[in-house]
């Protein structure tokens, strides 16, 4: 589908134009030397929405000749499914608030860099916490922080040659406005978390129905309101929940918030319906809404952004050739094809430089480096989703990450948050 | 087409019909729309009803989630599924009703609340099972691995296999632990966690003080509840999750879509009303509108009906009973109009004009009936004129009879008595010449006269009695005549079995016979001229058929002239006339005396070869008859016909009984020495008779009765014959009685009569006398003198008087005449009225013969009635007058020959 649109690497798109004509012609056999006399591998990979996208499992399918399962759900549900049952996933997508979970259940086993073909190629955003040296460092679970495991089994910061996760998808969060629907009062404002729980959007605000990142972006909402204060926004104390809490839950009782969307395209909805004018979002669902001539604008705030990191783990019941099968599959999604296919929907690749050569100059410029776009850019399903002279709100890939304000993270009041979270929307 | 009455009548009834049924429709449609907005109502307020049940069902629902969270009720896992079955049923009747779901819903808040309520559902199941495990844990795991861990440290210590400080320090450890996890249950925190680790974490330094097989159970057994207590915390954690954030979010999530669902309902169901109210309310106009229209067509019809149909039918009907009043109709309503009025207009234009015309053609009728009648009149005149005018012409051709006649009498008259005298050769040849043309001419003029009396139908067919013989000698007399002046040779054969004794017009069949005779011998230069009798009766026997055949070997006609000469003064073309002469009359007078007697003409004839004509007659017959020739006899049995080619007729030859083998040829005969005694012979020329004569001679000397038979001759050649011959002989032609008296000659050896075939029956009556005084009464002096001639050659003297009225005054002078010769026409007084008076006078007696020269049959009529006892016809011939005078007068002496009695 959108491999036909990669101008700057001729050569794999030449093979895979054989490949895909190979296929065609029903020559399945053959395709890679593993396949040779065996029945096809089958790779199981569980995770969100996020990264389990069709589009990918058949560009790999084509790519290296093998099956692959995709079993897609949410959060909560997979990563519960998951650090209880090693065997029903090969590899597991999400982000790094799961690790804590699934590396102390025993779930997932370390992968060794050595057999990460790239592994040298990712930035140090995942190996150091900064991408850049003048970097802020954002609060909470950072990835650099969950990566490395240490000899005492521990997730930590110090390199060793075995990691937890494979860092692959990132991208900082913020939220989303119709830009139709900004009070007139606030458009000369600078965009701020504290939006969300602006009076002047009351009932017309939604958030994600997840603590481990809902609660932030509330929590920085209502930091930059000054109705709370942390001393750490990454690691609150029970008593800082309770403070949020009921400002939220006054909030709540007085409609602030219309609802908590549980799925990217459910956000989507919410906005497209017009039955919110400003919320938590992820990147694809702007991508989607301005697809949809939608004039949503993912915030930049001014507070910062809420970073996240996406963890591919590898099961720690998967073995001989389906882990081979697995660590396979974690070289393609770092050789470049899906970083670029990623980036149409905004996020980003731990590796960029190798995706450049699949994004065309204006496409690099426009999501990488935050300039405007110097042409119509087409999304990830073919239609034009950027208008020529659009700019990506936040300037450049180093700007952004350079910017983060939180990122996801399991806090040790985890299960405190869960049960105030539960008053929270119950209320 | 659209100007048909019919079809603009059809198509505003179309027009009726079809706004009734769109009317009908519409009022249908209304109800239909007002019936769907009462539904939707209904269904609205249903399915509010079923929103606010479903909110009230989710509300429970989380409540009964708390409370299985709060001591795992199983109370509250039925009641959760029965609710959600509750909702499930609630939720497909949602989907079912048309006024929740619609596929255009674009936020699919049904599918939405469906995925919510399925992940609930999930999710609960989760938790249940998640509590179990835990629940399990609780008593099989974590706290029971913490008493087994208990016994058994308490075992070893009893089997001192570890320390007592070592079981101190464990029980401490283990309190702590099962402590963290009592407090880890009352509330799931990182810090009971993190105790509970805490508390396990001395172990491995405890242990090692103890003997490997120790330490590797209790080790073994720490294992197990750390592992344990973390799928504890796991479970936990993720209930937690799940209940707090994943449920209680699904449920929100759902309230507020039940929320809004309820909020569509109300809302479409307002819109469906609002729509019903204006639907209703526009259906209701337009049908009004309809109605109107309707009605406005209806009556639009009625006025078209009463104005462009019925109203034009009344005036045309009025025009119609007008016009079959006879009323005169000048102009019609609608005639100008294309449609069936128009039509009907103008059919009574064209039964107006119709009346018109017939009104004219009865005048026309009447005027041509006054003409008619006028020409009626005017043909009445005409015939009259021409029945006059043919008057006239009878008038005229008695009078051309009677004054051609009259001096026609005198002519004939005083060449027969100047014939008489001694004369140069020279002035008897002018005589007989002159003698023959006045025949000539009184044939001629009898004939006119036959002719115009058959075209004035005065013709009558007399039916009498006669005998054929005198019919024949006299045929034989006149044809033969003729025919030997120009040497023809003419056979005249009758059937043997013919009847003699016919009843008919023995004038007119004599006329018929001898007109084509004549013409036969006329129109013959060389050859032969056959006339053959032949007749039978008809099968009914009533009738009796003669037939004549007259066939000649004459110049004949073409096929055109055959065609016209039946027709009046016309023969076979122009040069006949100039060559043979002619009134032209002979044969028409012939055809129409034919038809008259009903009879069949026919007449065929070769350009060349000659003409044949025969004549069919029926005649009535007295029966029983015997034939023409039963009184000749048949001749002896050995007798024998010398013949080269018989003579005789074949049918002659049987009657007279000669079989084929007495039939010799001449040559054969004379070398016969053994001839029977009665022979006849054939000579068909003269110079065969006179060749054979001596042998002829000879025969007879020897006694033999010879018999010739000659072919006709002329008058030189018969003289010659009668000079040489002196035994029996006849010659063609002949009649039936002729070859009678031949054969009882031949069979007598009678000579006797032998030469009274050639003898001229003029001499017969030469010496004629009568006694007596006759009065001749004659205006004209040269027939008082012809006639007076003829008187005394018989012998009788006589006186003339001049008219009739001296006639009577010399009667009454002297009344010793003994019979009057008494002209009819005469000036003074004419002979009928003299007759009559005569008679009237009491001269009764005395014999008063009639002299006309009318020929017609009525002047006999009219001289009988006058009283006159006979009549003769002028030119008064001796022979006739001889004749007549006999009847009445005394015969001196008489020596005339009794067959003659059958004059013309």
């Amino acid at each position: 589908m959108t491999a036909n649109k990669i101008k700057h690497t001729p050569a794999l798109v030449t093979r895979r134009n054989v490949l895909k004509g190979a296929l065609a012609l029903g020559i399945t056999a053959g395709v890679t030397p593993f396949a040779i006399g065996k029945p096809k591998p089958t790779l199981k990979v569980m995770g969100t929405h996020v990264t389990l996208q069709e589009a990918i499992r058949q560009q790999a399918m084509e790519d290296l000749g093998i099956n692959i399962q995709f079993e897609p759900g949410g959060s909560a549900t997979v990563l519960q499914k998951a650090s209880m049952d090693p065997t029903s996933f090969d590899l597991y997508e999400q982000w790094s608030n799961s690790i804590g979970v699934l590396w102390r259940a025993g779930a997932i086993q370390p992968i060794e860099k050595k057999r990460i073909g790239y592994w040298e190629e990712i930035n140090n955003l995942s190996k150091t916490g900064k991408l850049t040296a003048n970097a802020r460092m954002g609060a909470g679970d950072a990835p650099h922080k969950i990566l490395n495991i240490q000899n005492d089994g521990t997730l930590g910061a110090n390199s060793t040659d075995i990691v937890s996760f494979l860092p692959y998808v990132h991208n900082v969060d913020s939220f989303g406005y119709d830009r139709r629907r900004l009070p007139k009062d606030m458009q000369g404002e600078a965009e701020s978390w504290g939006w969300l729980l602006d009076s002047r959007y009351s009932g017309s605000v939604a958030i994600v129905n997840d603590p481990t990142i809902g609660l932030f972006d509330l929590a920085l909402a209502a930091q930059a309101k000054g109705f709370v204060t942390f001393n750490d926004v990454g690691a609150m104390t029970e008593q800082e929940l309770d403070n949020l809490f009921s400002v939220l839950i006054e909030l709540m009782q007085l409609n602030h918030f219309n609802g908590f969307w549980t799925s990217v395209p459910e956000s989507v909805q919410f906005m497209k319906s017009g039955r919110v004018a400003i919320e938590s979002m992820f990147s694809p669902a702007v991508s989607a809404l301005n697809g949809q001539d939608i004039p949503v604008t993912f915030a930049a705030p001014k507070e910062g952004y809420r970073g996240w990191h996406g963890v591919m783990c590898l099961s720690s019941a998967s073995t001989g050739r389906s882990k081979d099968v697995a660590y396979e599959y974690m070289n393609w999604w770092l050789s470049g094809w899906p970083g670029a296919f990623i980036a149409r929907q905004g996020y980003y690749i731990s590796n960029p430089q190798r995706s450049a050569k699949y994004l065309s100059n204006a496409e690099w410029n426009y999501w990488y480096e935050g300039k405007p776009a110097s042409s119509n850019l087409t999304g990830t399903d073919g239609k034009i989703s950027v208008l020529k002279g659009a700019q990506r709100n936040g300037g450049s890939y180093e700007n952004r990450f350079s910017n983060v304000a939180v990122w996801n993270t399991v806090m040790p009041t985890y299960e405190y948050s869960l049960q105030k979270w539960y008053e929270f929307i119950t209320s | 087409m659209l100007s048909s009455i019919r079809t603009q009548l059809v198509i505003v009834l179309a027009a009726l019909i079809a706004l009734i049924l769109f009317q009908s429709y519409i009022a249908h449609e209304n109800q239909v729309v007002l019936n769907r907005g009462v539904d939707s109502a209904s269904a609205a307020i249903t399915a509010v009803g079923t929103v606010k049940e479903l909110e009230r069902d989710v509300v429970d629902l989380q409540r009964n989630v708390l409370i299985f969270k709060e001591n795992a009720s199983s109370s509250a896992i039925t009641r959760f599924t029965r609710l959600m079955a509750s909702i499930d049923v609630k939720l497909d009747t949602l989907a079912q009703s048309n006024i929740v779901y619609s596929e255009s819903d674009e936020n699919h808040v049904l599918t939405r609340m469906h995925e919510h309520l399925d992940a609930y559902k999930d999710n609960f199941t989760q938790v249940v099972d998640a509590r179990a495990k835990r629940d399990n844990l609780v008593s099989e795991g974590t706290l029971a691995n913490i008493i087994s861990l208990q016994n058994l440290t308490t075992r070893l210590v009893e089997q001192s296999e570890i320390s007592v400080t070592t079981f101190n320090e464990i029980k401490n450890q283990l309190i702590l632990a099962e402590n963290a996890t009592l407090k880890y249950l009352q509330k799931p925190d990182i810090i009971f966690v993190n105790a509970f680790n805490q508390a396990l974490r001395p172990f491995d330094s405890i242990v090692n003080r103890e003997s490997d097989t120790s330490a590797e159970r209790i080790t073994a057994r720490v294992d197990r509840l750390k592992a344990d207590f973390l799928t504890l915390t796991q479970i936990t954690q993720g209930n937690l999750f799940l209940v707090n954030v994943v449920m209680a979010g699904s449920a929100r999530e759902f309230l507020y879509l039940s929320g809004e669902l309820a909020n569509n309902v109300s809302a479409q169901s307002d819109a469906i009303t609002m729509q019903t109210y204006e639907l209703a309310a526009r259906t209701q106009k337009n049908g009004e509108l309809f109605s109107l229209i309707s009605i406005l067509l209806a009556l639009i019809a009625a006025i078209f009906t009463m104005v462009r149909i019925l109203g034009p039918i009344q005036s045309i009907t009025r025009v119609f009973n007008k016009l079959s009043q006879d009323v005169q109709i000048e102009n019609i309503p609608g005639s100008k109009r294309i449609d069936e009025i128009g039509k009907l207009s103008r059919a009574a234009m064209v039964f107006s004009d119709k009346n018109r015309q017939t009104q004219k053609l009865l005048e026309d009728a009447q005027n041509l009936n006054v003409e008619q009648e006028r020409l009626n009149h005017e043909l009445r005149i005409s015939k009259l004129k021409a029945e006059q005018a043919t008057a006239s012409k009878s008038i005229f051709l008695a009078n051309m009879s009677h004054e051609i006649r009259t001096p026609m009498n005198g002519i004939i008259g005083l060449i027969e008595l100047a014939q008489k005298q001694t004369l140069s050769n020279t002035v008897r040849d002018y005589l007989d010449k002159a003698a023959y043309s006045g025949q000539i001419l009184l044939s001629v003029i009898n004939d006119i006269l036959d002719f115009s009396k058959i075209e004035a139908g005065e013709l009558k067919i007399e039916e009498v009695n006669f005998s054929l013989h005198s019919l024949f000698d006299n045929l034989i007399a006149v044809i033969a005549l003729r025919a030997k002046e120009k040497n023809l040779s003419v056979r005249f054969s009758v059937n043997p079995s013919l009847y003699s004794q016919i009843v008919g017009d023995p004038l007119r069949i004599a006329q018929i016979i001898m007109n084509i005779g004549n013409n036969a011998v006329k129109f013959t230069e060389q050859g032969r001229i056959e006339i053959e009798f032949d007749g039978a009766l008809s099968d009914s026997g009533d009738v009796f058929n003669l037939t004549i055949r007259v066939s000649d070997t004459g110049i004949g006609m073409s096929q055109a002239q055959l065609g016209r000469i039946f027709k009046p003064f016309t023969q076979a073309d122009g040069s006949t006339n100039r060559t043979y002469g002619g009134t032209g009359l002979g044969l028409a007078i012939v055809s129409q005396l034919v038809e008259l007697m009903h009879g069949e003409l026919h007449a065929t004839s070769d350009l060349g070869k000659g003409s044949e004509f025969v004549i069919t007659l029926p005649l009535k017959v007295i029966n029983r008859q015997k034939g023409v020739l039963h009184q000749t006899p048949a001749l002896p049995n050995d007798s024998m016909y010398l013949t080269d080619c018989a003579l005789l007729p074949q049918a002659y030859i049987q009657h007279i009984q000669l079989s084929s083998q007495s039939i010799v040829t001449i040559e054969q005969g004379k070398d016969r020495a053994d001839l029977p005694a009665h022979i006849l012979i054939d000579v068909p020329d003269f110079a065969t008779f006179r060749q054979n004569l001596s042998w002829f001679k000879t025969l007879v000397e020897d006694g033999k009765s010879v018999g010739l038979v000659m072919e006709s001759a002329g008058s030189a050649l018969q003289a010659k014959y009668a000079s040489l011959w002196h035994n029996p002989l006849i010659m063609h032609p002949f009649t039936p009685v002729q070859f009678e008296r031949f054969i009882k000659q031949v069979i007598s050896k009678d000579t006797s009569e032998e030469s009274q075939i050639v003898k001229d029956k003029e001499s017969e009556e030469k010496n004629v006398f009568f006694e007596g005084h006759v009065l001749l009464v004659e205006d004209n002096n040269i027939n008082q003198l012809v006639t007076g001639e003829m008187l005394n050659n018989v012998g009788l003297t006589f006186d003339v008087a001049e008219d009739g009225k001296q006639a009577v005054r010399k009667i009454e002078n002297s009344s010793e005449y003994d019979l009057i010769l008494m002209d009819v026409q005469m000036p003074v007084m004419d002979g009928y009225e003299a007759t009559k008076a005569l008679r009237a006078r009491g001269f009764t007696d005395i014999i008063i013969i009639g002299l006309s020269a009318n020929a017609m049959e009525e002047d006999k009529q009219h001289a009988i009635d006058a009283g006159m006892n006979d009549y003769l016809t002028k030119p008064i011939k001796q022979k006739a007058l001889t004749v007549k005078l006999a009847k009445f007068l005394t015969k001196e002496a008489y020596e005339g020959n009794s067959k003659n009695h059958y004059h013309i």
